[in-house]
């Protein structure tokens, strides 16, 4: 009986990774510092997937619940680097480097501008503006960030303002 | 969906172009786990451990007492069964933590991984704290044990009532700070979604900044204070 429901559970796993996987490398990688490894993330994205399937009864899309907990254990995932860092420079905005410019041509800069302006936002701010991208609307975005829909679309557009103008200032440096 | 968001959504698709859903991915290694969360696990188990380790170092310097139990001997003991009976509550209670995520909104779910954390946090910086406080404790009271005569030096009878107070409030304060570090680091990913926790959040940063240094200096003033008594009563 319980090989069965393991069985299942492994099915289910699998089919859901097989169709929505892509969102573990994509938050590992908007919730890692440039140049360092994001595969301790995307492993732990993927265990707590595998170890909240339990809790997951198809009540909302498979993907908002993906999104969910993929978000959730990025906001509450800490490197150990962090331990010796002083508190007040937790909060990412204002303290992460641009990545060096990429050798290929605009298309390519203006990609790394769009990461560089991503990782400049606020680590809460940052899973939201991750949710505009992938093409959640705003209803999506409040039910994967458990606010109202009204204040989900005002946040999203301020954040799309923020990254516009980012990428402007990058474009006019 | 406007034009600008559609621009900013087709970068994004170019930019993850690369990252493909794995067809064949191998289920997750569950002992494995890396976050903040599992690590703490691992580390109160460890710490629980090392406590209960401390019957089998008095197992051993047992035949070294045996003839000498004076006082100090029994507080000796006393404290190696205080250390072991803690380091047993300490793995009991870590095994009851859940390792899944909250199945709720992210919103709703920081606010509940902050609610419980916040609620553990007292005892875990206090048993975590008591280590090397009762490693510090034994080790006095063993030496006044097996070395009577030295009872009556002021600097042992600092050391005994002063010595090991004073690094379990002071190592305690350090495990409240790391433990803290980490609360507000989810307090800060909060904030996106509610004002008052952006408010609350720079606050604790502002005290989180002094408080780090004020942990540093006072371990230092310990350890200096440590040596000059020392060395006084040498």
């Amino acid at each position: 009986m319980g090989e069965v429901a393991d069985r299942q559970r492994q099915e289910i796993y699998l089919d859901l990774v097989g169709r929505h996987g892509r969102i573990a490398p994509a938050v590992a990688r908007l919730y890692t510092p440039p140049g360092e490894d994001a595969a301790d993330l995307e492993q732990e994205i993927r265990l707590q997937w595998w170890r909240s399937l339990a809790g997951f009864c198809g009540r909302s899309k498979a993907s908002t619940w993906m999104y969910q907990v993929a978000l959730h254990t990025a906001l509450t995932f800490q490197r150990r680097r962090h331990r010796r860092l002083r508190p007040d420079s937790l909060d990412h905005a204002e303290n992460v480097p641009d990545p060096a410019p990429p050798p290929g041509g605009r298309e390519d800069r203006r990609r790394s501008a769009l990461h560089g302006a991503l990782a400049r936002l606020a680590p809460g701010e940052r899973a939201l503006a991750y949710l505009m991208l992938e093409g959640c609307g705003p209803e999506e975005v409040a039910e994967v960030a458990g606010i109202s829909a009204n204040a989900a679309g005002v946040r999203l557009h301020r954040i799309r303002a923020r990254l516009k103008a980012m990428l402007a200032g990058k474009e006019e440096g | 969906m406007n034009s600008e968001q559609d621009d900013l959504r087709e970068l994004w698709l170019q930019e993850n172009a690369g990252a493909v859903s794995p067809t064949k991915a191998p289920l997750p290694d569950a002992a494995a786990g890396r976050s903040e969360t599992a690590r703490l696990r691992r580390r109160v188990r460890l710490d629980g451990w090392m406590k209960l380790l401390v019957l089998l170092v008095l197992g051993a310097a047992l035949p070294l007492l045996a003839g000498r139990m004076n006082a100090a001997a029994w507080a000796a003991v006393g404290f190696s069964l205080l250390g072991a009976v803690l380091g047993a509550a300490q793995l009991a209670w870590s095994s009851g933590w859940s390792g899944q995520n909250t199945p709720l909104p992210l919103a709703q779910g920081l606010a509940s991984d902050l609610d419980s954390w916040r609620r553990r946090r007292p005892a875990l910086a206090l048993l975590l704290g008591a280590t090397p406080a009762l490693a510090f404790q034994i080790y006095v009271l063993a030496y006044l044990a097996l070395n009577p005569g030295s009872s009556g030096k002021l600097v042992n009878l600092i050391f005994l009532v002063a010595g090991g107070p004073l690094l379990w409030l002071l190592a305690s304060w350090r495990q409240w700070a790391r433990l803290d570090a980490w609360l507000l680091q989810i307090e800060s990913a909060l904030a996106a979604f509610d004002e008052q926790a952006a408010a609350r959040c720079k606050r604790a940063r502002k005290r989180a900044g002094r408080r780090t240094t004020l942990i540093a200096a006072l371990f230092l003033l310990l350890l200096l204070a440590g040596v000059v008594l020392y060395w006084l009563s040498r």
